[in-house]
């Protein structure tokens, strides 16, 4: 019997508990039976209640740990986004910047906050913005692009080449942005390029100068050989002249009319003479540009760079002569370590620029009188080497003095200049030959560029 | 008359060349040969005073044509005319060829060479030194400073001045550097002031070439002469140099000094045959040298020197210096690379001998050098450093 039943019959009946036999006992059975199942159905009940209270708590903390989880990401994404050297952007539709990482500042010198809500292409290139627009379209049509190259300006000025990938999304109407500077890479691939380019020209330089130097010395022999065979006819034609009296020579006249012959005897040796001169100067001019090329000799050596600069001025000569008349000042210089096909080079684009900035002012003030003149200095002054190549051109606007060694800076027309010529400068004199680069210029006056080179250079590790 | 064969696989440049060189018709008949294949069969055939050859033609080179010159007829002045050679080729060919001369040159320029190495080989009068010198394509170096060298160039920190220095204690390397720099080797031959500035200009890869492609001799210094003979060349270039005081006027003294016995180096190293027996008598104390030396030959190790050195195209003014360190002294030589050379070689036969008489000629050559004041100086370097090297 349930002990719930056995105690409430004791407290009804006292002491005197009913018979368990007959109907009486059945009913109490059967409500004892009801108690014991009535207990299993609220055990079972309060088990059920438990069983979910813990289910609740086991959620509720999954789900605390989802928030930290996620706090901590975004966190995370926080920090990538600020250390990221990339420029990291977030633009909406209308291009216009509704977030910038911290490099802008550190890298291009744009604070967050100065470009926020500005239009993005305003920085591009004026050159790159359909490159700009393209990727919009882009970007539109397949939501993602890599890989797009554009100049950005930065801060101060200068262009800096970028690659850019982006993601565009739709439902937020946001476009991601990530951008990298790659002018460093750009400007080593073009100077490889370069350095290919004159290795390549440097060894059929070499190849071309044994085929000229063959007929030159034919070309030369020849003409030696007629000079003097000229020569003894001439004296010959004397000899026999001398011999005539004056019946004989007034018969003769007229053939030596004919012939011309005063007219022959003067200017037959001197044509003979000057091709002579020619055959010299085309002599002169393929040794410079066997030793100017050079290929056989990519390490350090003893140069004069006076004999350098003669050569350079050889090679220079038919952009210069027509622009100015060119003054030479040498000094007696030390042999210096150097790479001497770098520093030609060098001589060589500052010659051609000096020769452009006298033509420039020409252009800009015709009919005014000027001397134009090209004046190359060398100097052995203390410890250092020093070569200075003056011009008296427009001179260079002090705004654009810092800027002039720039790589792709240039102030040429399109097609003339590559914007190369005076980063090679700095980087043959200063990177390569630990010198510096003094530049002074007057508007309206000229332009000097001063090349210092030490003589002793702190000795580079072997490659 | 005297007979020049002209060599190159091009028609036109023999052609012309033996028209340029119409003018000197009556000293010299020109022969011309189309090709290396062509001289070796005129050369087999015929003899001929002097050889210009090209250096790069097909089937047979420069190199064969003037090898085989050389074989024929070892004083057949040899030449090379090319518009490029490259170093391995060039180092090859100054073992056959005595000068090199670049295209385009003149014709006046290569009958002057030619008629400068003709006369200074016929300046040797005995055909036994004459062919010695002739032939002579290079000298070996020394075992020990082709050690020193190589290990040198190796190492990333060598200098110049290192280098320079380990090359002035070799006489062969000496000859070879001044030869390679004075050379139209690799395009225009170069005027140098010193053996320093030859290694800075020739690099420090063609001094390491130069030395590769260099013969070290094994043979046994039979007359034990060369050791002692370089050593002595240093002491004297340093004399030299002291003396000089770095006047421009008086350059390569030290560098004359220093190949200033090469003929005693080549006769004593290549015919011991014969100059054993001069030296012996001369160390025996029968005669002064240079006399034995013409009583033998007919000419002095001096002019021997001279013209090897002449021959392989090195400055004249080192030649000229050489050929003169034991004559003496010339009114012209005034202040001159040659006097300077000779009053440090009188300075040296002073110190070395017992008696230490002052030599006959050392005070004039001294004034003419405006060195009077400086002789008591000079006198006690050259006591003081070749006593020492007399008495170790």
């Amino acid at each position: 019997m349930h002990p719930l039943l056995t105690r409430q019959l004791k407290r009804f009946f006292k002491d005197a508990p009913p018979a368990l036999d007959g109907p009486m006992g059945q009913l109490l059975t059967a409500i004892s039976d009801a108690y014991v199942a009535g207990d299993e159905e609220r055990a079972l009940l309060d088990r059920a209640v438990t069983e979910s209270a813990k289910e609740l708590e086991e959620r509720n903390s999954a789900l605390l740990f989802d928030i930290a989880r996620r706090d901590r990401a975004e966190g995370e994404r926080d920090a990538f986004f600020r250390t990221s050297a990339d420029l990291l952007c977030i633009f909406d539709e209308r291009l216009r910047y509704t977030q910038v990482s911290p490099s802008w500042e550190q890298s291009m010198g744009y604070s967050a906050t100065s470009l926020v809500g500005t239009e993005c292409l305003a920085l591009v290139h004026p050159e790159d913005r359909k490159v700009g627009h393209r990727m919009w379209a882009e970007l539109q049509a397949a939501g993602k692009v890599t890989g797009i190259e554009m100049r950005v300006r930065a801060a101060a000025g200068d262009w800096r080449w970028t690659s850019w990938a982006a993601s565009y999304d739709r439902g937020r109407k946001l476009i991601f942005g990530v951008g990298r500077d790659v002018t460093a890479e750009r400007t080593m691939a073009r100077e490889l390029a370069q350095a290919q380019k004159l290795e390549a020209i440097g060894q059929l330089a070499s190849g071309v100068a044994h085929e000229i130097n063959t007929p030159v010395q034919f070309i030369g022999d020849n003409l030696s050989f007629l000079t003097d065979s000229m020569k003894d006819l001439i004296t010959y034609l004397e000899a026999v002249h001398g011999t005539l009296d004056d019946a004989q020579r007034a018969k003769l006249e007229p053939a030596a009319k004919k012939a011309d012959l005063e007219y022959l005897r003067e200017e037959v040796p001197r044509s003979l003479s000057e091709s002579k001169d020619g055959v010299r100067r085309v002599a002169e001019l393929v040794r410079a540009l066997k030793e100017f090329a050079h290929p056989d000799k990519p390490e350090l050596e003893h140069a004069d760079l006076n004999r350098a600069l003669e050569r350079s001025l050889v090679l220079a000569r038919g952009e210069l002569k027509h622009v100015a008349k060119v003054e030479t000042d040498f000094q007696q210089l030390p042999a210096l370590r150097c790479h001497v096909g770098g520093l030609s080079q060098v001589f060589l684009n500052l010659l051609v620029n000096a020769a452009h900035a006298i033509e420039e002012r020409a252009v800009k003030q015709p009919g005014t009188d000027w001397v134009r003149c090209i004046t190359v200095k060398t100097r052995h002054v203390g410890n250092e080497v020093r070569v200075s190549i003056s011009d008296t051109g427009n001179g260079i606007p002090p705004e654009l003095r810092e800027r002039i060694f720039e790589p792709f800076f240039t102030t040429k027309p399109v097609g003339k200049g590559s914007g190369q010529g005076l980063p090679l400068v700095r980087n043959v004199v200063i990177a390569q030959h630990q010198g510096r680069v003094e530049l002074e210029s007057e508007v309206g006056v000229g332009t000097t560029f001063t090349l210092c080179l030490p003589l002793e250079q702190k000795r580079q590790e072997a490659a | 008359m005297r007979r020049l064969l002209l060599v190159d696989d091009e028609p036109q440049v023999v052609n012309a060349l033996k028209k340029a060189l119409r003018p000197w018709r009556d000293d010299w008949s020109v022969d011309v040969a189309e090709g290396g294949q062509a001289a070796l069969d005129v050369l087999g055939r015929e003899a001929f005073d002097a050889v210009v050859s090209d250096a790069r033609m097909p089937d047979v080179d420069g190199e064969a044509v003037l090898d085989f010159a050389r074989l024929k007829a070892p004083s057949t002045v040899r030449l090379v005319l090319s518009g490029q050679v490259d170093a391995k080729k060039g180092h090859r060919l100054a073992l056959v060829a005595h000068q090199f001369l670049s295209k385009p040159s003149t014709g006046a320029a290569i009958l002057a060479a030619v008629e400068e190495c003709c006369r200074l080989t016929e300046s040797l009068g005995d055909a036994r030194v004459r062919e010695l010198v002739t032939s002579l394509g290079n000298l070996p170096i020394g075992p020990r400073v082709y050690h020193r060298i190589s290990s040198l160039i190796d190492s990333p920190t060598a200098s110049v001045e290192a280098v320079a220095e380990v090359i002035e204690e070799d006489v062969a390397l000496t000859a070879s550097l001044l030869r390679f720099v004075s050379s139209a080797f690799f395009g225009l031959p170069r005027r140098v002031e010193s053996l320093k500035e030859a290694v800075a200009i020739v690099g420090m890869e063609r001094v390491r070439e130069l030395v590769l492609m260099s013969e070290v001799f094994s043979a046994t210094d039979s007359l034990g002469l060369v050791a002692q003979l370089q050593k002595r060349g240093l002491t004297r270039a340093r004399l030299a140099r002291l003396i000089s005081d770095g006047s421009p006027m008086t350059n390569l003294a030290g560098e004359a000094a220093l190949l200033s016995e090469i003929g005693i180096y080549v006769l004593s190293l290549r015919r011991p045959d014969f100059y054993a027996p001069i030296w012996a008598r001369f160390q025996a104390g029968e005669a002064p040298l240079a006399e034995l030396e013409r009583e033998s030959f007919g000419c002095t190790h001096a002019q021997v020197g001279a013209a090897l050195l002449g021959l392989w195209g090195i400055p004249q003014t080192v030649v000229n210096a050489v050929s003169w360190h034991h004559e003496p002294p010339s009114p012209a030589a005034e202040l001159d690379t040659r006097t300077v050379l000779a009053l440090a070689t009188a300075l040296e036969e002073e110190a070395v001998t017992e008696t230490q008489k002052p030599r006959p000629h050392v005070d004039e050559l001294a004034a003419q050098l405006h060195v009077t004041a400086r002789m008591p100086t000079l006198r006690a370097f050259a006591r003081e450093n070749f006593r020492r090297e007399v008495g170790s």
